[in-house]
């Protein structure tokens, strides 16, 4: 069984301008112990989805499906029961790492609170488990700058630290939410290895939520395209980078300036993304795809196997075989 | 007629020399004869540029000639400071001083476009606004066409204003929201031009629209109502308008979506090949400059690491930090990139109130030697416009094992 399993998602959200669908019928697994990639732009619902699963939504948000993980499903959940499994089972990390740790705590406090109320450890029990983890996450001198407020910290230290208070209680998965997009790229790819160790050390589920298209390639398995606030396309991060079938992802692929290639110009995928009030009936894609015929601005493609990719799903109307 | 930047003169003269000369305590290392500090033409040494300005080569060798005859920009030895009050400093203590941008060197040729990468904290975006006039200098000398900026009159400012726009890294942000679209292409024009009658001036307004990729009709909304990259393409024309002959973009396209930035990165170099502007372009990301530059500088807090066209640096990057920033960039190719070792650089951009002495770079460099703590690293030109700031270049790294497995790759 896998680990999470989230069938039909969809998150709504009542807005002075109307209904805002954020994600419309989304359905994927997770496997224990395996990293999947959520790509898209700003607005395709890859953070909501995530967000929905963590019971995290905006007030007005409201989330409808299944989200199952362990076989429970998280959206039924009452809140005492839920913040258990976020503590306990989940973790997750977040863009900006200044905005989610408490500006007014020490580290130690903000790391031994979570081990102290989930895991009933003394606070000097719980100190040391902490330093432990930071020393994990390669805090240089951990157990002397455990007692320093957030803001004593560098951007890429806070997002160790930030990534050390997610596995406090040894989670089955960590949701990662951009975790690199506000640092430097030499920092990125320090972070990024240490979440790849983390994997390796710790056996924990990932899912990388990014817009990122360079870092998926280095650590995820299987990568998930959403697009106005559904799945275009899935599989495995080789097969899916070495040959699109989705016209979005192709585009998307081909938009990402290069270091080891001289293109002259870069191609586009012309027009703006959608209009989340408004989507078309049928795939959001339509208004931006060349390869749009018929159906497609009216009925919604169905996620499903293309002929001779039998590991990918796609969800698009046009023939495997045109779109190149 | 008051020059308010005054004070910053006396600095000039004096400041070239200890400026070109930027190896004090050199490392012995150096053989390169264009490295020796007492070179007689020290800006020869300091202005070797690219041949994409080779038109103009080899003529004129007065003592601020380069490779490039009559720069549209020279920027010389360029020191920004800030006045940083310490926390919980006493009001009589004297405040620090932050090296923002320490002694940049660089020219740029009409219809030229340069590239300045570097991460966080590096100064790219001060050196920005030291040319644009928006901060002053404390060091050195920025000639916009032959003119020094820190002299100019306020007569010749308000021009330089007019020939250097810019464009800026928050689309929204950037613009009133207050104002139609048309008002805010508009406005610098009728800043400048005041006696431009209204019908041309909606003339101009409209052309530029349509030029940068939006439809004239738009003319009367709002910023809101248009998304990032719309609103980047409104900036960029309200930036076009005054027909500029230098274009300054802050990351311009780091707050877009990928489909989003090819557009318009591609707008952007279009209209600079058309337009014949030059333009510097900065970003911390390496793909998207290399992309866009004839010439790239690399810049390490505060200092210039590395120079070369741009194809020349991501193949053959010198520095040790340009390898390990390209062994940084993450490829999206899952076989190539897991082909790749990518040494990771380690620990972070040191603070700019203390700065490692000698090679700033130091403190994080693979390949750091004893001396480097010595004294700033000679810059070494290495030919076809390639400048590296570093005497051990030539060492082999571990960075280059991975170089080369990419290249095999």
């Amino acid at each position: 069984m896998a680990l999470l399993d989230i069938e039909d998602l969809r998150v709504t959200f009542t807005t002075g301008d109307g209904e805002v669908n954020a994600v419309n019928g989304v359905s994927f697994s997770v496997e224990e112990g395996e990293t999947l990639a959520i790509v898209g732009e700003s607005g395709s619902g890859k953070s909501q989805t995530a967000f929905a699963a963590m019971g995290l939504l905006a007030r007005n948000g409201r989330a409808t499906g299944q989200i199952r993980y362990d076989g429970r499903n998280l959206l039924d959940l009452k809140p005492r029961e839920l913040n258990r499994v976020r503590s306990e089972e989940i973790g997750m990390i977040f863009q900006d790492p200044m905005t989610s740790l408490n500006p007014y705590m020490r580290i130690s406090e903000q790391m031994a609170e979570v081990l102290t109320l989930h895991k009933g450890l003394s606070k000097k029990q719980a100190i040391d488990e902490a330093v432990q983890m930071l020393d994990a996450v390669k805090i240089p001198d951990a157990r002397n700058r455990i007692g320093m407020f957030p803001h004593e910290f560098s951007g890429g230290m806070r997002q160790r630290i930030m990534i050390a208070m997610a596995l406090l209680c040894r989670p089955r998965l960590l949701i990662a939410d951009e975790p690199t997009t506000a640092l430097d790229v030499t920092v990125q790819a320090q972070i990024m290895e240490l979440m790849a160790e983390i994997r390796q050390e710790f056996g924990t589920a990932i899912i990388l939520i990014t817009h990122d298209l360079g870092i998926v390639a280095d650590t995820c398995e299987r990568t998930l395209v959403m697009y106005g606030g559904q799945i275009m396309e899935k599989g495995p991060t080789e097969e899916l980078f070495e040959r699109p079938t989705h016209p979005y992802t192709l585009g998307l692929l081909r938009a990402v300036p290069r270091i080891d290639r001289d293109d002259e110009t870069l191609s586009t995928i012309a027009g703006e993304p959608p209009d989340m009030t408004r989507l078309p009936k049928g795939c959001p894609f339509t208004p931006r795809c060349a390869w749009a015929h018929g159906p497609c601005p009216t009925v919604r493609p169905d996620l499903a196997a293309a002929n001779g990719y039998p590991a990918l799903r796609r969800a698009c109307h046009a023939p495997v075989e045109e779109v190149k | 007629m008051t020059d308010r930047k005054d004070e910053t003169k006396p600095h000039q003269a004096p400041g070239r020399d200890a400026a070109a000369d930027p190896t004090p305590g050199a490392p012995p290392a150096s053989g390169t004869p264009a490295a020796t500090p007492p070179s007689p033409e020290p800006a020869d040494v300091a202005h070797k540029d690219a041949p994409v300005a080779g038109e103009a080569e080899g003529t004129g060798t007065k003592q601020y000639t380069g490779a490039i005859e009559n720069p549209i920009l020279r920027v010389d030895d360029l020191r920004v400071a800030f006045d940083i009050r310490p926390r919980g400093a006493w009001p009589w203590t004297p405040s620090k001083k932050l090296h923002a941008v320490g002694g940049v060197s660089f020219d740029l040729a009409p219809g030229e476009s340069l590239g300045v990468v570097g991460e966080s904290g590096s100064g790219k975006s001060t050196l920005a606004r030291a040319i644009v006039g928006t901060i002053g200098s404390t060091g050195g000398r920025i000639e916009f066409e032959g003119e020094d900026l820190a002299s100019m009159s306020e007569r010749q400012r308000r021009a330089h204003r007019k020939d250097v726009q810019m464009v800026f890294q928050d689309p929204l942000a950037a613009l009133n929201p207050r104002m139609t679209v048309g008002d805010i292409i508009a406005e610098p024009l009728i800043t400048h031009e005041p006696k431009t009658p209204r019908k041309e001036v909606r003339r101009r307004v409209a052309e530029l629209m349509e030029r940068v990729g939006l439809l004239p009709n738009l003319v009367n909304r709002y910023p809101h109502e248009f998304s990032g990259g719309q609103c980047q393409r409104i900036g960029i024309a309200r930036a076009l308008i005054l027909k500029p002959k230098l274009l300054i973009c802050d990351e311009p396209v780091s707050a877009l979506d990928v489909s989003v930035q090819a557009q318009v990165v591609n707008l952007l170099k279009e209209l600079q090949r058309d337009m014949g502007l030059a333009m510097i372009f900065i970003a911390h990301d390496l793909s998207v400059v290399k992309h866009i530059s004839d010439r790239i500088v690399v810049m390490y807090l505060g200092r210039v690491m590395e120079v070369a066209p741009s194809k020349m640096l991501a193949t053959e990057p010198e520095h040790p930090y340009t390898q390990a920033l390209i062994a940084s960039v993450p490829i999206p190719d899952p076989v190539l990139e897991r082909q790749r070792q990518r040494p990771v650089l380690g620990g972070e951009l040191p603070s700019p109130m203390s700065p490692p002495s000698g090679c700033v770079f130091r403190t994080r460099c693979p390949k750091a030697k004893p001396d480097c703590a010595q004294g700033l690293p000679p810059m070494l030109d290495l030919g076809g416009g390639h400048r590296v700031a570093c005497p051990y270049h030539e060492e082999p790294s571990v960075l280059d094992a991975a170089r080369q497995s990419r290249r095999a790759g």
